[in-house]
């Protein structure tokens, strides 16, 4: 027995017309899409970012130093690079940097760049900072001036 | 963004040059700083430049009381250098110093200490309370030397006035396991203990004494020395044993 007898030639007729719509579509707009797709990766590369003026928090027993910057993209679920004017900020100093690395999970952050610390009669300049132990510790890195202003 | 780039470029600029009331601090390798402990370690061919003193060193721990800039103590190590406005000049392995109260501890090979005509010198550690005048020089090689005096032992301690911009020792003891020295320019004095006393202008000298003036050798258990006319007593514990006073001549 034919078992293609048995189909609905009316149905059979309609897919394979979707078919040849679907293959045709795909044949002349497959370049613009393919296109579109590059243009959107460069974008991630260069200019994109998972998160606009991202701001977060290390807390200690002491303080709560705030952290905001320009920009921020995850790296994973807890590790987070901030960049364009990088502002660590407690009651007692301030930290600017352009790109800081931050671990949300373990409050620990560091610097690479350039970096300025200042708090009441303290200025500091240094090749990049590393803060840990909740922020309790700051060590700044690489040939380093400090100016106290008092 | 232009307003934080604007605070960078001022502090920048305002740290280019040191100015009076400031401090300046450089470093090769960075600085940790401890906010719950107050302290913060400088790192490798540190600098130190201040109004008041200058610190030159290759690891320096920093107290500070109510910010950083508030520095109230600072202990140095490696090959340091310590220079105040003062006229002090230490040098020493290891230089720790008060600035609130101007203390100065240097411990180590060669420690030494000038203060303008006052020079201290040790193999362990030489110690000077600058508000009080008092010091305290002990170990190997320890060495006084003022204008007038020089002075070896083991133990030295004393304190020091200063009167019209000169320092002067007031009160001084010495001590040595073998024999302390002190040379003035005419006597040349040796003991196990000597006490001095700018006051009475008395040196005295206890144990294994010997007294050098001239030609004149005089050796006993006790010494009483008037450094204004040189002139001096001695005498022995022992009846059994007796000043003895060798002269010698020269040859003329």
């Amino acid at each position: 027995m034919n078992y293609l007898l048995q189909l609905n030639k009316s149905l059979v007729l309609i897919f394979l017309i979707f078919l040849t719509i679907i293959s045709l579509i795909f044949f002349f707009v497959k370049d613009e899409i393919f296109s579109k797709s590059e243009i959107k990766f460069d974008t991630i590369s260069d200019n994109s970012f998972d998160i606009l003026n991202p701001k977060f928090t290390i807390n200690n027993a002491n303080e709560i130093i705030t952290i905001q910057a320009e920009k921020g993209n995850f790296l994973n679920k807890n590790n987070i690079v901030l960049e364009n004017d990088v502002v660590f900020k407690s009651d007692k100093f301030k930290i600017y940097s352009s790109k800081v690395f931050f671990d949300k999970k373990n409050q620990t952050a560091y610097s690479k760049k350039n970096s300025t610390f200042i708090s009441e009669g303290t200025t500091i300049e240094s090749k990049g900072f590393e803060i840990t132990d909740k922020g309790n510790t700051i060590q700044f890195n690489g040939k380093t001036k400090i100016m106290l202003l008092k | 963004m232009i307003k934080l780039f604007i605070i960078i470029i001022f502090f920048s600029s305002s740290i280019l040059s040191r100015e009076v009331g400031q401090t300046e601090i450089t470093t090769d390798e960075g600085i940790e700083v401890f906010q719950k402990e107050k302290y913060y370690l400088l790192k490798k061919n540190v600098s130190i430049i201040s109004d008041n003193f200058e610190l030159r060193a290759d690891l320096v721990k920093a107290y500070f009381d109510k910010d950083l800039y508030d520095i109230s103590k600072i202990e140095s190590e490696k090959d340091v250098i310590l220079k105040s406005s003062r006229g002090i000049l230490a040098k020493g392995d290891k230089i720790n110093f008060s600035t609130k109260n101007e203390s100065i501890t240097i411990e180590g090979k060669s420690s030494s200490l000038t203060y303008d005509n006052i020079f201290m010198f040790s193999q362990d550690l030489v110690k000077v309370d600058n508000l009080k005048g008092n010091f305290i020089i002990k170990g190997n090689e320890a060495e006084l030397k003022t204008d007038s005096i020089h002075i070896f032992g083991t133990l030295i301690k004393g304190n020091f006035v200063t009167i019209d911009n000169v320092n002067e020792v007031e009160k001084l003891y010495v001590e040595d396991d073998k024999q302390a020295n002190i040379k003035t320019e005419n006597i040349n004095m040796f003991a196990k203990k000597a006490n001095y006393n700018k006051q009475d202008n008395i040196i005295e000298l206890f144990e294994n004494v010997k007294v050098i003036r001239g030609n004149e050798i005089i050796i006993g258990d006790y010494a009483n020395i008037d450094t204004l006319n040189e002139s001096y007593k001695i005498k022995s514990n022992n009846s059994d044993k007796k000043v003895k006073i060798l002269i010698s001549q020269t040859n003329e």
